[in-house]
Parts: structure tokens; sequence; C-alpha cells
């Protein structure tokens, strides 16, 4: 069925969990091994999730950055070393963004406010980080409708554009999409209103949240890596 | 409560805002809806409907601030003397953009939203959803996301998780804007089950057939006034020509025929028919790479000086073809004929024009007028490729009499210094397909351009197309509108799995038939 939800997710808690250790190990590439584990375990989510695609197209970019990598220590000469350098960060920060993206297409956004709430984050903390949630998808979208209507005014976003004339190629899209978004804020804040986002009652759930065996092998999984790619980086194993 | 009793009571009401920008103010409104009552609100644009919706809901004073006279009293209480949270659970409200009232991405925590705000007990809240979809007939809709929903769905997933918060009273302003005639069916359906159960429904609105039979008493808005109150009987027998005259959409659409015939002999009259400006064959495209077809060897052509309406289901792939005319969306077969010149979907690009439901995305110029500069600049551009900019200085005198006579033709000279993001909605409509002529496209493909419009803003509109056609451009309309179809489109071409499945002219003995493939009966 067409917007079928993803069949399975991680509870939002081990979520966080996971992104906190991505985060913590991001920077810890000696192990390379420990990096693919990484990798690995978060396209094994991602495929849990029912996201197999997704998935796919990740390992994909995750191999084309690798062997990137490799290209240009075949050409060792100091454009290439700085080409070298910036794909060891995309590297480092790969492993975030993929289970960032599965974690934003999976989770629901009342199950995240119900673990926010467990963790007795103030009221409008929790609505904040909801609504970010939402905020992103809805970005992209109004970014592509806007390049979509310069495209049809004749004034398509084009290489040779934003090199010649950069300053109108931002302006161009900036201001249509700032104006879009000022509006939705508008619309968005009286709807909020009126669903009662500014009560003071105590907010309650209609999740329940309970951590299932999946969420405890995931969470496991991860933390095994992390500790071996934070071992590696103290120097403890080679 | 009795079912006479009073639920919503305006005594002297008004109200004006503080900014500058924002709503009409309302002043001087007297009028009491009774308890299970259904009454709609309409006037022309800037009418004051919102504000008296607001007044209700409670988002003003509570958002917008402003001067108030008089009192609007809720249930027998002063608005102002209402917690917002108990207002917000008697009175809910819907909103006109399905986009931008949605806090989740999926259904069911949508639904949810309202009651875990309001601090409702789990166990309750999962009886209130079930109950909420079951009221609407909606259970398919539960554990969706919500960005796949057509904007129909959406509106009535709105409507659930408002009904969900239980209130006596339901506000919808303007709720069908966004949507098709089959989703308004539906959103009729959902107005009446709520009426059924004994709640209070006000609705402001433009559109107003969709309301008969479900409506029972009908509020005439002016200039922030009530003018006229009238119950739907009384409504239905007011003759046309003075629904017309006080700017209202049609109330019973079997009374709207088609007025275009004559406009359409002319053009074709010398029966020596012209090279169609448009010609599409087999054209095929996809969703993705290895997505569906949505668009199946459609075969497709449209005359100059003719508007074509493109009508069919929700999915059906209109949209898809119209952004492969446009350019915006490859085909993966077929071609793509403009003006006899196969061309490319890069090409295509700016040759032909896509008018956007949310006109605000295609403007970028800080004036009307540098707006309309801007389009002949690009147009320029796409001529003369290699000629650097004020190389055609030559030129320069005649682009300045070119756009006057733009800012003349379509009714814009007023508004020539403002910011186009300034304007009203049917006025930024109206530039960008301004600008859209200027660029010197010779097919424009509009896609819903009267949403959310009033009687007087689709006529500028019709208008608007018809000296465009006069121009000799060939004009593509995508519109679930049957009034604004019968305004100005010879044609009706009807697009079903992937292709024109049926087409005629649009005249008073083919109106039956469109307005079935429009989604009525």
């Amino acid at each position: 069925m067409k917007g079928a939800l993803s069949p399975r997710r991680l509870d939002p808690r081990v979520s966080l969990a996971v992104l906190v250790l991505i985060n913590a190990t991001a920077f810890a590439p000696r192990l390379v091994v420990g990096q693919i584990a990484m990798v690995a375990l978060c396209a094994a989510v991602t495929v849990w999730c029912g996201r197999v695609a997704s998935a796919a197209k990740w390992c994909a970019a995750y191999v084309v950055v690798m062997a990137a990598g490799y290209a240009f220590l075949l050409f060792p000469n100091s454009v290439a070393a700085s080409f070298a350098t910036m794909i060891v960060m995309v590297r480092c920060v790969f492993c975030v963004g993929m289970f960032a993206s599965t974690m934003i297409a999976t989770t629901r956004a009342g199950e995240l406010a119900c673990a926010l709430q467990r963790a007795h984050l103030p009221r409008h903390g929790i609505i904040a980080v909801c609504t970010a949630l939402r905020f992103f998808p809805t970005m992209a979208g109004e970014f592509r409708a806007v390049a979509e209507a310069l495209r049809v005014r004749g004034m398509a976003i084009t290489p040779k554009s934003v090199v010649t004339q950069p300053v109108r190629t931002m302006e161009n899209l900036l201001v249509p999409v700032m104006s879009r978004l000022s509006i939705v804020a508008d619309e968005l804040s009286n709807a909020a209103i009126v669903r009662g986002m500014d009560s003071a009652r105590p907010r309650t759930s209609y999740y329940d949240l309970r951590l299932r065996a999946a969420d405890i092998v995931f969470l496991g999984l991860f933390a095994t890596a992390a500790t071996a790619l934070l071992l590696s980086k103290l120097g403890v194993i080679a | 409560m009795s079912s006479n009793s009073v639920a919503i009571e305006f005594r002297g009401a008004g109200f004006s805002y503080a900014a500058a920008k924002g709503a009409a103010s309302a002043h001087g409104v007297s009028f009491a809806q009774r308890e299970g009552e259904c009454v709609v609100v309409t006037g022309p644009s800037g009418c004051g409907k919102t504000t008296l919706a607001r007044m209700v809901n409670g988002l003003i004073p509570a958002v917008y601030a402003g001067t108030t006279e008089g009192g609007v009293y809720v249930f027998g209480r002063a608005v102002a003397d209402w917690e917002m949270d108990d207002l917000s659970c008697a009175v809910g409200s819907v909103f006109q953009n399905p986009r931008s009232q949605f806090f989740n991405l999926d259904t069911t925590s949508e639904i949810a939203f309202g009651c875990e705000n309001m601090g409702v007990p789990r166990d309750e809240i999962a009886r209130r959803i079930a109950s909420a979809t079951r009221a609407l007939g909606v259970e398919h809709l539960l554990e969706r996301d919500i960005r796949a929903l057509s904007g129909g769905e959406k509106q009535l997933v709105a409507v659930a998780s408002v009904h969900a918060m239980e209130p006596s009273a339901f506000v919808l302003d303007e709720p069908t804007a966004a949507l098709d005639v089959r989703a308004m069916m539906r959103l009729r359906e959902a107005v009446s089950r709520l009426k059924a159960t004994g709640k209070t429904v006000i609705v402001a609105e433009h559109r107003l057939w969709w309301l008969r039979g479900v409506a029972d008493r009908v509020v005439l808005m002016r200039d922030g006034t009530i003018v006229e109150e009238m119950t739907s009987e009384e409504f239905t027998l007011m003759p046309a020509e003075e629904r017309r005259r006080l700017g209202l959409r049609a109330w019973d659409i079997r009374q709207v025929e088609p007025c275009a015939t004559g406009a359409a002999c002319e053009g074709s009259g010398d029966s020596a028919r012209r090279v169609p400006a448009l010609v599409v064959r087999g054209l095929e495209a996809r969703y993705g790479r290895r997505g569906r077809l949505v668009v199946d060897g459609c075969d497709f052509d449209a005359e100059a000086g003719r508007a074509v309406a493109l009508v069919g289901r929700n999915g059906a792939g209109k949209t898809t073809f119209a952004r492969c005319l446009a350019g915006l969306h490859a085909e993966t077969a077929g071609e793509i004929l403009i003006e006899g010149e196969a061309l490319d979907p890069r090409k295509r690009a700016g040759r032909v024009f896509l008018g956007m439901q949310e006109s605000g995305y295609q403007l970028f110029s800080d004036t009307v007028e540098g707006e309309l500069r801007l389009a002949l600049q690009a147009r320029r551009v796409r001529e003369a490729p290699d000629t650097k900019e004020g190389a055609a200085e030559g030129s320069l005198e005649s682009e300045s009499a070119l756009i006057e006579a733009a800012l003349e033709r379509f009714g814009l000279e007023e508004l020539r210094g403002r910011h186009p993001l300034s304007l009203s909605g049917g006025q930024r409509q109206r530039l960008a397909i301004a600008a859209g002529s200027l660029q010197g496209s010779r097919v424009l493909v509009l896609d819903e351009p009267t949403s959310g419009l009033d009687l007087a803003n689709m006529e500028r509109i019709a208008a608007e197309i018809d000296r465009l056609k006069e121009a000799g451009r060939c004009i593509v309309v995508i519109t679930h509108d049957f009034e604004f179809a019968c305004a100005t489109c010879e044609e009706i071409a009807h697009f079903e799995n992937g292709r024109i499945a049926e087409r005629f002219d649009l005249t008073p003995s083919t109106a039956p038939r469109a307005r079935v493939l429009f989604g009525f009966d």
C-alpha cells in the first residue's frame, strides 16, 4: 500500500543510544574493519526495518567512498592528498548519516515524544525535537519545488549560473523558500495552539514503549563495535 | 443539553488587527448558531470570514493582537473567559492548508497528538482514535505515512485528529481550498456524520456547492460585516444573477453551464486547422527508474488559441504528465513537439510554462514590474544564448514597452511596485501567468490556478486566459473547478490510466458528461 509505514522499527531510546555511540566513535577510524562493521550493522538495521533499497544505496555509496579513498592514495601529490583527507572525513561521518536517515524515516514522532517524556525532558523541548523530525523532509520538499520553479521560469540553476552569478542564484533559491517557510510556520503555530501544544496539563502518550529482543541485540552489537573502535583508538588493540 | 440551546453567539462582535498585514477586520457582527446546526459563512475574499472563525476558536485574541468590540460566546461563556485548553477541547479547528497542520509523519501519532497534549490517559486515547476514525469512516487511513496521502485524505486526517479531542463544535476555515471534487464529497460525508452526532459545525468557505444539503443556514459577509442571513432553502431560491452580484460561487453545480462556445467557434471557424502548438506522441513516464508507468502511451495535441481542461482522478498521472510537458520530469519513451519541433526535456523547460498551484514559489523579483523584466531576460537568454546581457541595448526601450503592455493587459498596473509575495493569492497567480506569457512560452500548462479563489478572482484568471488565447497561446489547465472550466475552457480531456481516455468540446450538451468526469454524482 502506498504510504505504508515501516513494518519494524527500533525503540527510539535505542536509536538515540546508538546514534550517541556512532558519534562517539566517528573519529576513531584506525580500525577499518571496525568502521566496516559499523556500516554493516547500520545496513542490517535498515534492512530489518524493511528498507532494503535504502540499505543498498547507502552500501553502494560507502563502496564508492572507500574506492575513491584508495584511488587517491595511488597519486602521492598535494592535490590528491587534500582530496584524500576530505574522503577520510566523509568516511568518518558516513555512519552518522546512514543511521540518522533510517532513524528519521522509521521513528514515530509519538514514540520519540514518549521516550523523551520518560526521560523527564521539558514539554517544549520534546515538541521541538518531534517537530524537527518533520522539518527536514518539509524543507527538502520546499527547496525542490523552488528549484523546479526556476527551471519553469527559464532560470534553471546550472553549474554555470552558480559560478557566474552565485549571489543571484542563492537569492532566487532562498527568498521563496524562506517566505514559504515563514507562512508554514505561522500556519503551524496556529494549528499547534488549538491542538493544545501550550497546555498546562501534564502530557500523556498513546504509545507504550517496551524494549524487545531485537532492540537489545542491535544495541549490544553496536556497543561491541563501538568498544572495539574506542579500544583501537586508545591503542589497547591494534 | 437541549438541541435548541445556542452553541455560538456573536453580539455586536468585531476585531481589527494591530498589524496592517493579515486578514480583514470584522465589525458589528451579530448572529447565533444553535447546537447541532451547520452554518456556512461566505463572501468575497477579504470579507472577514476567516476573522470570524478565529474569533470562535480563540486564536483571536490568543495569537492575533488588535482591538475587539462586542463579545463572542461559546456555549454560553464569553471566549475571553475560557481557558485556551478548555476552549480547544470544546471547539475543534480545521484549517485551509492540509500540509501545514501536521506535527507528525504518521497518521496514528497525528490523531493521538491533541489528546496527548491535553493529558488524556492512554487507554482513553486508544478508544478515541478508534471512535473518531469510525465516526468519519477513515479507519483505512490509520498507520500511514502522512506525506503519501492525497490532499483530501490529509484533510480527513485533520478532521479525525480534531474529532479525537471530542469537541462539541467544529470550525472549518476554507477546508476545501486544496481538494478535488471527490475529496470534497468525502468531506461533505464527514460533515454530515458530525451533524448526525449532534456536533455544531461552522464553515468559512468560498466554494459552496459541496455544502448544499448539509448546511442549515448561509451567512453572507461583505466588508467585515454580515449583510444577509438566510436558511439554505432561501439561499437555494436566490437567482443566479443575484448570487453572482454578491460575488458568490455556485450553490447548485447543475446550474453551471459552459459559456466559452462562442470563442471556440471563432478560433476554428475557418476550418483550416493550423498546426497544433503542442503534440505529444506515445509518451511514457514512470516514477523513479523502475517505478510503475504513470504516463503510458499517451497521445495528445492542443491548438493555439484554445484552452483544454485536463481532468481525472487523483493519482491518474495528470500532474506527472504536466511535469513532462514542462520538462521537469523526463519521459522514458515518446516525444513532445512544440510548434512542430521535437524538444528534449531540458529544452522544454522555459518553453512550456507550468503554472504551479503554489504560485509563491515561482516569483523571484522584489517588484511586480521586476518579475516581468526577469521573464523578458529569460526569454532573451533562451533565444540568443551567446549574446551578453546588456548587449541588446537597443531593445531596452522595446522591453519597457512590452512590460507596460503586459501590466496593462493583465490589470497589474496598480500593483507594479508591490513585492510579489505581498500580493493576494489571486494576484500572485495572475502575475505568474503574465510572467509565463512574457517569457515567450507558447504553451502554458496551469495546475489548479483557481484553488482557494473567490468568484471575482476566478473570473479575473479566466479573463487573463482568454487574453492569452487571443494572443495565440495554447493553454492546458489541470482543474477540479467546474465553474472555472466552464468559464474559460473549450475542451475537456479526460486523463485516465496514463493516457487521454476521452476528449470532447465543452458545450451545454456535453456539460452533463463533463460533470461526471469532474467527479460529481
